[in-house]
């Protein structure tokens, strides 16, 4: 599921090589960390929020078939 | 072949042909052939004038739905195969620049889900995708086993019931909540039934239709 999210995601965005995630599994939520380049942040959000909303509702709906929840976060890479 | 736009200012005639011509400005060559302000918003004449021939030629827009509609079965495929391996994409009908295209699975209801709110996160990102590709240029309606078909009928059957209730009591008759595009087939429905008129209420996902007796 990961590789399909960044695969989708790298098709959103100016800079696909940068995009990254990794899964992070909780007890009861597993949350698909991804990271791009801070510029193509807002097309992953989208207006209103309506793109990740869109993509967690995907993620979800995947995730019901193994009883599991699973969400999707964007993650501010480190500015150090 | 060449093909000239006229519009309010440059960006606006470019736009508009390129629109016409279903391809981005990087397909085409642009040249601006006059730009003056309007008279009398445009009805004497004026404005400006652009050029646009598209780079390679023309090809035909059967071509390009060619290669759009593989496009189209592709980034479905690839959505949907994460809710299920095995569903079959494809596409119905292709009228104009929009695509409809159909997923089969065991799975339906969790394609669908609630409300069909799955679908309709299905097709907001395949036409993200789709926008995003400069190779299409295409509207694309997602349905799964003739999920919104059903619904459309449906929601028709429901619209001429409230609006004979709405006239019969005289009074305002609401609807379910439904999306925007879904309201906007639901208006022009009402406006074709005689004594009653709607108009939509409420916010965000709450937004419904309500049907009233015309005064």
């Amino acid at each position: 599921m990961k590789d399909v999210v960044i695969e989708i995601v790298k098709r959103l965005v100016d800079n696909p090589d940068d995009v990254d995630a990794k899964e992070v599994e909780g007890e009861q939520t597993t949350i698909i960390e991804i990271t791009t380049n801070p510029e193509d942040i807002g097309k992953v959000i989208g207006k209103k929020g309506r793109t990740i909303k869109a993509l967690r509702t995907i993620v979800n709906a995947a995730a019901v078939k193994d009883d599991k929840r699973v969400t999707v976060e964007i993650v501010e890479p480190d500015r150090r | 072949m060449k093909f000239v736009y006229r519009g309010k200012n440059v960006r606006r005639a470019i736009n508009k042909g390129l629109k016409k011509l279903g391809i981005t400005e990087s397909d085409a060559e642009i040249e601006i052939v006059q730009e003056k302000p309007l008279i009398l918003f445009g009805l004497l004449g004026g404005g400006t004038k652009v050029k646009i021939k598209p780079k390679g030629g023309f090809f035909p827009a059967s071509a390009q739905k060619d290669k759009s509609s593989g496009k189209v079965e592709e980034y479905t495929r690839m959505i949907v195969g994460m809710i299920d391996k095995k569903a079959k994409v494809r596409v119905e009908k292709i009228k104009g620049s929009r695509i409809s295209v159909n997923i089969d699975s065991s799975s339906k209801e969790i394609i669908i889900g609630k409300r069909g709110s799955t679908l309709d996160a299905v097709e907001y990102i395949v036409n993200l995708l789709v926008k995003r590709d400069p190779s299409t240029r295409v509207d694309v309606s997602v349905d799964c086993g003739g999920y919104k078909k059903n619904m459309s009928g449906k929601i028709k059957n429901s619209v001429r019931q409230a609006s004979a209730r709405a006239k019969k009591e005289d009074k305002p008759v609401k609807l379910e909540p439904m999306d925007s595009h879904t309201r906007k087939m639901v208006h022009e429905q009402i406006k074709s039934i005689e004594g009653v008129e709607s108009e939509s209420v409420g916010r965000g996902s709450s937004r419904r239709v309500v049907i009233k007796r015309k005064a």
